[in-house]
């Protein structure tokens, strides 16, 4: 593997980390709103 | 398997291959049938559940695309329609796209039971299953009846869109899953008429390698006869008004006439008028869905009530 090619591949994978980071952290936020909406759902 | 597990790597997975695995064409029909299932169902649901119940109808087909992408990468390697995806390619191993399709299939139905309800879930479960336990690993390597009865998994997204609203189902709900589950034959016979070689190459036992294309082209017809009638039923149900009875009447009798086309087709090489119902049969879904969610929203009186 090349140099340019290993650049690549790491360009890659760290896009890969930010896209999972950005999921998992947009899934929690959901989990926090939608507890927030069944909490009210049931008790407001 | 022992085709599939000897794809070799080429290069680095990239985001853009994990999208390809979600099938992202098939999922925009779910979403939007899903869609239709959550606008026209009654009561009220806060937004929010409503936007949840949609992302969990489109992360649960997207892990069946991939799924489906990887339990089928043997032969997708020998059509050249499947031949450009991300596994036959080497572009993501098989078992990767089969993890990252079960742990989204198991997310989608976790959030949907914990967050939306019970029914809601268990008809998501039921649509993962029918797509990967019954047609992708059972049926589809041994029946021409394979997409007939595999087509109930991406009939039921409206179903599940009127479950997250309401809890129950009724008939209106099995009456937009009857459209579908009616629509997907013909849509995917017109489809393997100019690709039958392909599935012949594969080994996929589809209508006209099996039973040949005279017999593909009047199974074609017999089910937009019976397609047409049942597409203007929404109208007479009270969910459809004026407006979609007009639209879809128009649309039975577009699909109607390009099916009689099909069927008197001499051309079997190239196909044209089976490629032209492909075209319209994607019409025939998305036009009057759009205008039973228009109605809806704008509030416009059903035809019936």
């Amino acid at each position: 593997m090349s140099d340019d090619d290993e650049k690549r591949a790491a360009k890659e994978r760290r896009k890969r980390n930010i896209v999972l980071a950005i999921s998992l952290g947009a899934l929690a936020i959901l989990f926090y709103l939608m507890s927030v909406v069944q909490w009210r759902e049931h008790f407001g | 398997m022992a085709i599939a597990e000897s794809f070799a790597l080429t290069r680095v997975t990239t985001v853009g291959d994990y999208f390809a695995l979600l099938k992202p064409r098939v999922m925009s029909l779910v979403i939007f049938t899903g869609l239709a299932g959550i606008v026209v169902a009654p009561g009220y649901v806060h937004p929010l559940t409503a936007f949840t119940a949609l992302l969990c109808i489109a992360v649960a087909a997207g892990a069946s695309g991939a799924l489906n992408m990887a339990y089928d990468s043997d032969i997708d390697v020998l059509m050249s329609r499947t031949a450009t995806r991300p596994i036959p390619l080497g572009h993501i191993a098989r078992d990767d796209a089969m993890a990252f399709g079960w742990s989204l299939a198991v997310l989608s139905v976790a959030v949907m039971w914990l967050f939306v309800n019970t029914l809601a879930a268990t008809l998501l479960a039921f649509t993962v299953f029918v797509y990967i336990g019954v047609y992708t690993l059972w049926l589809k390597r041994r029946t021409p009846q394979n997409i007939v009865i595999g087509g109930l998994s991406g009939a039921l997204p409206p179903a599940i869109g009127w479950a997250a609203v309401t809890g129950h189902l009724s008939l209106a709900p099995i009456v937009l899953v009857a459209i579908i589950f009616m629509w997907t034959p013909p849509h995917f016979w017109a489809l393997s008429l100019w690709r039958s070689e392909d599935y012949a190459r594969a080994g996929v036992p589809m209508l006209p390698v099996v039973k040949g294309k005279p017999s593909t082209r009047r199974h074609i017809l017999a089910y937009t006869l019976l397609l047409a009638p049942l597409g203007v039923l929404p109208a007479f149900i009270g969910l459809g008004g004026v407006l979609y009875l007009a639209v879809s009447s128009f649309m039975g009798a577009w699909m109607l006439l390009e099916a009689f086309k099909t069927w008197r087709e001499k051309d079997a090489v190239k196909e044209p008028a089976a490629r032209r119902l492909f075209g319209v049969s994607l019409l025939y879904v998305f036009v009057p869905f759009a205008v039973l969610i228009a109605e809806h929203l704008l509030h416009l009186p059903p035809l019936w009530t």
